[in-house]
């Protein structure tokens, strides 16, 4: 009985939407084809025996029979653990600074926020080793002046120090608006009933901020327990991501330890988001009622400013050296043994522009391309999860946000995989795999979950009496998502889109599994085959320069954009 | 307002019917067995309390919801199965929805547009339904700009544009200020009595209802429990629900006993009530005595009982200051009783914790099933 309820309530909804399933339908077989296929493919060769085909665990038991692969295992935990506790101490001073006190560094704190994620680790990764390096001017004025050095930049220690500065704004961001969720009445009940000082802190704030800190700190284990581009610069192989990169690209693509390592990646990928939900099962507060909202601030005293700026500039100047190091990479001319260049050029950015014109061209082609179709599909999702009760509609959207969690390299390796046995019908010896359009899709796979997250939070601000009054005055399905959801949606739609692009046009792990010439390369494959030889530095940043210029750009003027059009509409008081 | 195409409207209103309508969510039993008849040209409002399926019912009517059983008629015409697109019925929603990218002026002409009416005469229309709402002025602003009470004249404005066969109202006076609602209620009144059309609205709000309803359906849980006039829902409730949405009433809780000529109503707490008019029905079944506080006679006198009246004891526990009135909270053989005395300047109040005698007449007494 129960079932052929359900099943009829199924088939009336698809009635209701008959469009909108067939959409859904059509998604879900380029998810299916896109991601799941290539990801579950690379699942099963892990598992593969080579020899008799079957199933089998001595994969596994190999990497870890291999004191290579231990080591690499535990080195990428180590990792990504040590650069949350880094990123961690960033970013709680700073969002403590903010939430408590009346500081006049916070727009400075809120640019910190944001001036890191612009640049991909990877690119700052060698001008970071230009300054903070053994040889580099930091350690070069310390051995100077006071006869020491520290190894900010060896080996592990690099890694760690690069990918914490780029990382920390996710836990900054996360925890400082954990913060001003917290409202004031939470904190001056607890004053009424008796708790004051530290103990409010520990007993109240901590705990209320906890979400949005556990959120923050699983995105940056994930992210750098992930990263490929930032070791293979800083010429750290004895890591995960390094090793699985190295072994296809010097193997080839049936050497099963590449698989291997894939795999576990997703694993402890997954394993960390589930971690990170399971602590936070429960616990999703939405405290602000209505009124005012954020702890109580105060002045702070003179002795606690001086403290603030201190610490305030220490972090700006460290979020600020990528950005400065690559500068001075990409305009210096010889740049070794020395605090600063020996002279300053152009003549970098003049090699990149004639010699190398097509990584721009093809970065600004691919990630244009793949922003467009994820902002389509993220809308369609969005509109599918929120506007209709289509069964599986949740698991759509599970399957989109999932490849958050899978790493570029691991669905590079899929691709690879999966298609290089098919070759494009009308193109001689090209298999689909490398063809520069299945770079396209992967980006667009890959920076799915971004749009499909501003896609939903649009819509969800369109409310639906919007669309509904226009149906009841007489415009159809069609007509009615042409004329009022699409305008209304335009500016989270926008942001999507470049969020996909932005990210899309420094995307490494994946490109370089997935470029087979150099003519099909984009930016950030550029910015590697430069950075492979001490003369090509020089190009090599100004490659980076141009990345974050674009990526910075967009990014201003989108905000720009939607900042208008939200004060023109007078949306969020409205409606 | 002068010549204006409102003014020349011909009465061509239509019936609503509502037949065996039965609608759930899921599992929840959203309206059960609904059959509702509203006339041509009345204005009728669906009333209760939330959650008790009125706007659903709305919806349904819109086209937003389908039933699982049951036929929603318009004039002679079945419309269960047409989308809300081709159902020509106008809706204010209670947020009154007004698209925030569009001017007013574009707001209003949307429902023409998907017309394919010609251009001209989609212009001489909206400006008819801005200078009919008072808002032609103020036809290039947007929707942010204006007022609550402005928001929902163009919700208004917007909707009888496109000539509607009926219309309708969620919640139509919800989100404004008391003084606001209590303006725009009539303006709803003049309007509706002007175009003479069908129109439904959906209100928690008894007095809303009450003041402006020809008729009343009062629902509860899925169920509509009485339909009627203000006066008759008011008068005669079918059952104790009815009785105490609508206004304030007094219950004592008790059975009926009917002998030879007479009823007597045994109440809970030991008294015995005789009852002019019963009804067979309510013998044996749960049921309560209705009586409400403005029919109380209180005093602190002996009451003369020739005016066939019911004499009860009670003690003053309180009284709330209403302006016109005093009402009193008393307890009667251990119930709860409020009872209202006008009040005039000068009068004395009587106080706590003095026995008072009550009297009621018994033509205001009735017995309603729980």
């Amino acid at each position: 009985m129960a079932i052929t309820a359900w099943s009829e309530e199924a088939v009336s909804e698809i009635r209701k939407h008959p469009g909108m399933a067939a959409v859904m339908l059509l998604i879900s077989l380029f998810l299916l084809l896109f991601l799941v296929i290539p990801v579950a493919q690379v699942v099963f060769a892990a598992f593969l025996d080579s020899t008799t085909g079957g199933f089998t665990l001595l994969n596994f038991k190999d990497f870890f029979n291999t004191a290579l692969f231990r080591e690499s295992f535990w080195n990428s935990i180590y990792v990504g653990l040590m650069a949350v506790v880094i990123a961690s101490l960033f970013a709680m001073p700073l969002a403590y600074f903010t939430s408590r006190f009346e500081f006049r560094g916070a727009v400075i704190i809120q640019s910190l926020g944001i001036i890191p994620l612009i640049m991909p680790p990877f690119v700052g990764a060698v001008a970071m080793l230009m300054l903070f390096g053994r040889n580099g001017s930091v350690n070069l004025i310390l051995d100077q002046w006071f006869g020491f050095t520290i190894p900010f930049m060896e080996g592990l220690n690099g890694v760690i120090f690069v990918q914490s500065i780029h990382y920390f704004p996710f836990i900054l961001i996360n925890l400082s608006a954990a913060l001003q969720n917290i409202d004031r009445s939470m904190e001056e009940s607890a004053q009424n009933l008796g708790c004051s000082g530290m103990r409010l802190f520990r007993r109240i704030v901590l705990p209320l901020a906890m979400p949005g800190y556990v959120a923050g700190a699983s995105l940056v284990f994930l992210k750098v327990f992930d990263d490929l581009g930032t070791p293979l610069l800083l010429n750290v192989n004895n890591m995960l991501a390094p090793q699985a990169y190295l072994r296809i690209a010097s193997i080839g693509i049936n050497d099963p330890m590449g698989y291997v390592i894939s795999v576990i990646l997703v694993v402890i990928a997954l394993g960390s988001m589930w971690l990170a939900m399971l602590s936070l099962k429960g616990k999703d507060y939405a405290t602000v009622q209505k009124g005012g909202g954020g702890l109580a601030k105060r002045r702070m005293r003179p002795w606690e400013k001086f403290f603030a700026w201190i610490i305030v500039l220490l972090i700006m100047g460290l979020v600020l050296a990528p950005h400065i190091g690559l500068s001075m990479l990409s305009f210096g001319t010889i740049w070794s043994y020395s605090i600063l260049p020996d002279d300053f050029t152009i003549k970098h950015f003049a090699t990149i522009f004639a010699e190398t014109p097509e990584y721009m061209t093809n970065t600004v082609l691919y990630s244009a391309l793949a922003a467009t179709i994820d902002v389509i599909l993220g809308t369609a999702i969005a509109y599918i999860i929120l506007r209709t009760k289509l069964i599986g509609r949740q698991w759509l959207d599970y399957v989109a946000m999932a490849a958050v969690a899978i790493p570029g390299l691991v669905i590079g390796i899929g691709y690879l995989r999966t298609f290089y046995g098919f070759q494009v019908p009308w193109l001689e010896n090209q298999p689909v795999a490398t063809w520069w359009m299945a770079i396209v899709v992967a980006l667009a796979v890959r920076r799915l979950p971004y749009a499909l997250r501003a896609c939903t939070a649009a819509l969800q601000q369109v409310s639906v009496s919007l669309e509904e009054s226009a149906e009841n005055l007489g415009a159809g399905k069609l007509s009615t998502v042409r004329k009022i959801v699409v305008p209304l949606m335009a500016g989270g739609i926008l942001a999507g889109f470049v969020t996909s692009f932005a990210t899309a046009a420094v995307e490494l792990g994946m490109t370089l599994m997935l470029v087979s010439k150099n003519s099909d390369g984009p930016l950030s494959y550029g910015i590697y085959v430069y950075m492979q030889s001490a003369a090509g530095r020089g190009p090599g940043a100004a490659l980076g320069i141009v990345a974050v210029v674009v990526v910075g750009l967009c990014t201003l003027l989108s905000y720009i954009f939607v900042d208008r059009r939200q004060k023109k509409l007078g949306m969020g008081q409205a409606n | 307002m002068n010549s204006n195409s409102y003014d020349l409207k011909a009465n061509k209103a239509v019936s609503v019917n509502f037949k065996d309508i039965n609608l759930s969510f899921g599992k929840t039993h959203v309206l059960k067995g609904i059959n509702l008849f509203i006339e041509p040209g009345e204005l009728f409002a669906f009333l209760g309390p939330s959650g008790c399926g009125k706007t659903t019912l709305l919806r349904l009517l819109a086209g937003f919801e389908s039933a699982q059983t049951g036929e929603v008629i318009i004039g002679d015409k079945e419309v269960s199965y047409l989308p809300p697109w081709q159902r020509n019925l106008g809706m204010v929603f209670q947020s009154y929805a007004l698209w925030p990218h569009m001017t007013i002026r574009r707001n209003v002409a949307f429902g023409l547009e998907e017309r394919h009416v010609p251009r001209n005469e989609i212009n001489r229309r909206t400006d008819d339904a801005l200078k009919l709402v008072g808002l032609y002025e103020l036809a290039e602003r947007q929707p942010s700009q204006l007022s609550g009470g402005q928001q929902q004249r163009v919700a208004l404005a917007r909707t009888i544009v496109i000539e509607p066969q009926v219309l309708l109202l969620d919640e139509p006076l919800s989100n404004l200020d008391a003084k606001l609602r209590i303006q725009m209620r009539h303006e709803l009144l003049d309007l509706q009595r002007k175009l003479s059309i069908t129109t439904i609205f959906v209100t928690h709000d008894q007095e809303e209802a009450n003041t402006i309803a020809d008729r009343i359906a009062l629902m509860k849980d899925g169920v509509i429990q009485q339909i009627g006039t203000p006066v008759e829902l008011y008068d005669k409730p079918v059952n104790r629900f009815v009785a105490d949405f609508l206004g304030t009433a007094n219950f004592f809780e008790g059975t009926l006993e009917k002998s030879a000529n007479q009823c007597v109503f045994n109440t809970e707490n030991g008294l015995s009530i005789p009852i002019d008019n019963c009804s067979n029905d309510l013998e044996n079944s749960g049921c309560s005595l209705v009586f409400r506080p403005q029919n109380i006679n209180v005093s602190t006198k002996k009451l003369s009982g020739k005016d066939n009246s019911v004499q009860l004891q009670g003690t003053i526990k309180g009284k709330e200051f209403l302006g016109s009135t005093i009402r009193y909270r008393l307890t009667v053989k251990g119930k709860d009783v409020f009872a209202d005395v006008t009040h005039q300047q000068g009068k004395r109040l009587i106080e706590d914790g003095m026995t008072v005698n009550l009297g009621i007449n018994r033509q205001q007494m009735i017995v309603v099933r729980d």
